[in-house]
C-alpha cells in the first residue's frame, strides 16, 4: 500500500517493482523509510489521507526537480531522492487539465459514467474492456484487460497527432483564446494570463517577445486559416511539455 | 537485484549516463536491453533508442526476413477443398468409417468430397484446388503446411491463438511483439497495421499490445474506407495550412527548448520534442503510403478489383516502407466460415486468388520478396465430414497453412494430416511452432523474446514451440 502511494506521488516507488517484493524484484532503495511508513500506516488506523498527508508534507517531496551536474555524477537516476522526478501527468490529469483552462470542464460530481466526448472529468468516462478509447490508450491508460501495477510512459508521434490535428484539442484551444480574448485588452497582458493560468508563472522576456511575434505573423495571413492567430496560439501552449510534464 | 532493462523503460527513458551506469548488471532480455548490452554499445544512437520505442533494432541473429504479411482467412477454410487433396473423401463419400469419428465442436454427418479438382500445380506438382488457379501458379514459391493443429474448435479461442499464442485474452499479439522485439524499419508509420473492413470477430483484442506498452498495438485501418486523409485518426489537420502548422510546431519547438535547458536536458523532454517533428513527418508520409492512385494502371489490374485486392497492394505499400508487419483480414466478421454450403468458398477464393497471386509477383519484380515473409491461412481448418447437407464444421485436428518468400522453401508440402483430411499425423505443427517458426525467420530466438510482466516472463509462445526446420531455405 504504501509502496503504492509513495509510486503515485513520486513516480516511482521505494520499490521499484510494485507487484513484486520477491527475490526477483527490485530492493527498497529506503528500506527503513519502507517499513517505517508501513508500521505508521497501520498504527494510523490504516488511513490513506494521513499517509498521502504525511509524504506530502515531507522536504523530500517538496524538492525540486532541478538538475544539479554534481549529484547525477553520483545517482544519476535519483534513485536516492536528491531531488523530485519530473513525472509526466497521466491522461486522466492531463485531459481535466486542458478542459480546466479552456473552461470547458463540468465539474460536477458523482453520477453514473459517462462517453469520453463529454466534458466531465475523465475518472467519470466510460471504459471498454473490448475497444478502449483512442485518447486513453494513446497516452497509455492501460489495456482493461489486464492489472497494471505501473502504467508505461511513452512517447510516440501518434499522440502529437492528436495534439495537433484532433478535434478535442481545436475545441479546448478555441474556448481558451476566447477566455484570453475576454480576459484583457493588450496582447502582452493576455499572454501573461495564458501563462499564471497554465502553468502557474509570469512569462519571461523571451517567451513574451516570441509569443507577440507569432501573433502577429498569424494574424496576417489567418483569413486563409480556419483556426484565428489566437486560437493557433492558445493551441501552441496547450502543446507545450510545461502543461504535460509535472516540474 | 538490479531490475531488467524493460521496467526502467517502462517508467523513464534514462540519460546516458545513467544508461552506462547499468552495463554491469545482469540484463538477459531483448528488446532494447539484450540488444544495448549484447552489443556492449551504448553510443548516443543507442541511447535515443531507449527514449524511441520504436526504433529499427537488429535482431539475436542475422536473417533475411524483415517484416511480415499476414493473409489471415477469418472464419476457418476447410484445406480439403483448397491445399489438401484427399482423393479417399470421393471414395468413402457419405460413409463415416471409425477414422472419420473425431469429436468436434458439433455433430457431423458422413464424410463429404470436395466439389472440387485438384490439379498438380508448377514444377513442384504440388496439388491445389481448383478455386486458387493463379495462387497455383506460383506453387513453386509457396511452402504449404497441411500438419497444422490447434487447440480448440472455436473461433474466439482459435483467433486469439493464432494472433498472440493463446486461447484466452489477454497476451500481446504477434505484431506487438515483433515490434518490441525489432522495432520498424519507418518510424513514420505505425509499425503493425492491421487492414479490415470493419471488425472481425473478437475484434481489438486480435492486435493488442495487452502488457506491453500502447505503442506496439496494431494500427487498425477500416479498410472499406482508403481516403489517405482518413485512413489513420488525426493524420490531416483540417485547420490550418501545413505553412501555418510548421509556424505553430516552430514556436512549440522553441518554447520547449528553453523548457528543456532549463530542466538541464531531461530526455523526456527531449523525447517529445522529437516527436513532435516526426509527427509533422508522418502526417505526409502515412498519407502518401495509403495513395493507391500512384500506382500505376498495369500494377492497379496486376491485382484486380475488390476491397481484398486495394488492401493486398497496401500491404505491399507497406512492405517498401519498411512497416514490420501488416495483417489483412479477408473480411469482416468470420467470411470463411461455411458451416453450410462449403462450394461458397469458391467466391471467396475468387475474390483472393488474383491478390494473392499478384502479391508475390510484385514483391519479386520490387526485390522484396527475399526479405518479405506471407503467411496465409485462417484460425482452424474443416471437418471432411459433413455439417446439414452440404458445409463444414470446426476442425482444430487439422489444417492447412502456407508460407512465402525469404527463408522458406519453395514448391514444398510440409506435413499431413490422414487420409480423410481431419487430423494432422506426419509432421503435426502446432500454431506455437509456426510462431516460433516465423519468429526465427526473422532472426528471433522465441525463447528470448520475453517481457516481465506479473512476477514472471512472458513470451509469444509461452512455453511451448519448436523452429521448423525442415521447411526453412
Amino acid at each position: 500500500m504504501v509502496n503504492r502511494v509513495w509510486q503515485h506521488h513520486f513516480g516511482k516507488g521505494l520499490v521499484g517493482t510494485p507487484s513484486n517484493f520477491g527475490a526477483l524484484g527490485d530492493r527498497p532503495t529506503h528500506p527503513e523509510l519502507l517499513d517505517w511508513l508501513a508500521v505508521d500506516f497501520m498504527e494510523q488506523g490504516w488511513s490513506l489521507k494521513t499517509l498521502h498527508r504525511k509524504i506530502m508534507l515531507s522536504a523530500t517531496y517538496m524538492l525540486s526537480s532541478e538538475h544539479s551536474e554534481q549529484n547525477s555524477e553520483i545517482d544519476a537516476e535519483a534513485r536516492l531522492l536528491w531531488r523530485m522526478n519530473r513525472r509526466r501527468l497521466d491522461v486522466e490529469a492531463w485531459r481535466d487539465a486542458l478542459l480546466a483552462v479552456s473552461g470547458n470542464l463540468d465539474p460536477t460530481l458523482g453520477g453514473e459514467n459517462v462517453p469520453l466526448t463529454g466534458v466531465r472529468r475523465t475518472v467519470y468516462t466510460k471504459v471498454s474492456r473490448h475497444d478502449l478509447d483512442e485518447l486513453l490508450r494513446l497516452f497509455d491508460f492501460p489495456d482493461a484487460n489486464v492489472t497494471s501495477a505501473k502504467r508505461t510512459v511513452t512517447t510516440v508521434p501518434q499522440q502529437q497527432l492528436f495534439v495537433l490535428n484532433s478535434e478535442f484539442m481545436v475545441s479546448q484551444s478555441k474556448a481558451l483564446a476566447h477566455r484570453l480574448q475576454s480576459s484583457a485588452d493588450s496582447e502582452s497582458e493576455r499572454i501573461e494570463t495564458a501563462f499564471k493560468l497554465l502553468f502557474g508563472r509570469a512569462p519571461s522576456e523571451q517567451e513574451l517577445q516570441i509569443g507577440l511575434t507569432f501573433l502577429s505573423t498569424a494574424t496576417e495571413d489567418q483569413q486563409e486559416q480556419k483556426l484565428n492567430a489566437w486560437e493557433q496560439y492558445a493551441q501552441v501552449l496547450l502543446s507545450l511539455n510545461e502543461f504535460m510534464y509535472i516540474d | 537485484m538490479t531490475p531488467p532493462f524493460h521496467a526502467a523503460f517502462a517508467s523513464h527513458p534514462l540519460s546516458r549516463r545513467a544508461m552506462l551506469g547499468r552495463v554491469g548488471t545482469g540484463l538477459g532480455t531483448l528488446g532494447l536491453a539484450g540488444l544495448l548490452f549484447d552489443e556492449g554499445m551504448l553510443s548516443s544512437a543507442q541511447a535515443a533508442a531507449a527514449v524511441n520505442p520504436l526504433a529499427s533494432r537488429e535482431p539475436h541473429f542475422p536473417a533475411k526476413v524483415k517484416r511480415v504479411i499476414h493473409l489471415f482467412m477469418n472464419g476457418g477454410p476447410s484445406q480439403v477443398d483448397t491445399f489438401d487433396p484427399k482423393p479417399m473423401l470421393a471414395k468413402y463419400n457419405g460413409e463415416k468409417p471409425p477414422a472419420a469419428d473425431i469429436k468436434t465442436e458439433r455433430r457431423t454427418g458422413g464424410l463429404m468430397m470436395s466439389p472440387f479438382k485438384f490439379n498438380a500445380c508448377g514444377e513442384s506438382g504440388i496439388e491445389v484446388s481448383e478455386i486458387f488457379p493463379e495462387t497455383g501458379k506460383c506453387i513453386d514459391d509457396i511452402c504449404v503446411i497441411r500438419s497444422m493443429h490447434t487447440n480448440v474448435p472455436n473461433h474466439e479461442p482459435s483467433l486469439l491463438m493464432m494472433n498472440s499464442g493463446e486461447t484466452q485474452p489477454t497476451r500481446p499479439s504477434m505484431g506487438s511483439w515483433l515490434c518490441y522485439g525489432l522495432g520498424s524499419e519507418n518510424q513514420n508509420l505505425p509499425g503493425f497495421v492491421v487492414l479490415c473492413p470493419g471488425k472481425p470477430v473478437v475484434g481489438p483484442q486480435l492486435w493488442s499490445n495487452s502488457f506491453l506498452p500502447g505503442i506496439y498495438q496494431g494500427c487498425h485501418i477500416n479498410n472499406s474506407n482508403l481516403n489517405p486523409k482518413e485512413v489513420i485518426r488525426n493524420i490531416n489537420n483540417k485547420y490550418l495550412t501545413r505553412d501555418a502548422q510548421r509556424r505553430q510546431l516552430d514556436l512549440i519547438n522553441q518554447m520547449n527548448s528553453l523548457h528543456r535547458d532549463e530542466s538541464g536536458g531531461d530526455p523526456q523532454l527531449e523525447a517529445r520534442i522529437q516527436s513532435m517533428e516526426m509527427a509533422f513527418r508522418m502526417q505526409t508520409e502515412a498519407q502518401e503510403a495509403f495513395d493507391l492512385n500512384q500506382e500505376s494502371k498495369t500494377t492497379r489490374e496486376l491485382y484486380g478489383s475488390g476491397q481484398f485486392a486495394d488492401a493486398c497492394l497496401v500491404a505491399r505499400r507497406l512492405a517498401e516502407r519498411g512497416v514490420r508487419m501488416t495483417q489483412v483480414f479477408f473480411g469482416a466478421g468470420q467470411p470463411w466460415d461455411d458451416h453450410g454450403n462449403i462450394s461458397a468458398h469458391a467466391k471467396k477464393a475468387r475474390d483472393c486468388d488474383k491478390p494473392i497471386a499478384a502479391l508475390i509477383r510484385d514483391l519479386k519484380s520490387r526485390g522484396l520478396f527475399e526479405e518479405t515473409l506471407i503467411l496465409w491461412g485462417g484460425e482452424f481448418g474443416r471437418t471432411p465430414t459433413s455439417e446439414g447437407s452440404d458445409g463444414r464444421d470446426h476442425n482444430n485436428h487439422g489444417f492447412s497453412v502456407w508460407m512465402a518468400g525469404g527463408g522458406v522453401k519453395g514448391g514444398m508440402a510440409y506435413g499431413a494430416t490422414d487420409e480423410f483430411g481431419f487430423a494432422a499425423v506426419e509432421n503435426r505443427t502446432h500454431v506455437h511452432d509456426l510462431h516460433a517458426t516465423i519468429l526465427h525467420l526473422m532472426g528471433i530466438d522465441h525463447t528470448k523474446l520475453t517481457y516481465r510482466y506479473s512476477g514472471r516472463d512472458f513470451r509469444p509462445t509461452d512455453v511451448h514451440g519448436n523452429v521448423v526446420h525442415d521447411i526453412l531455405a
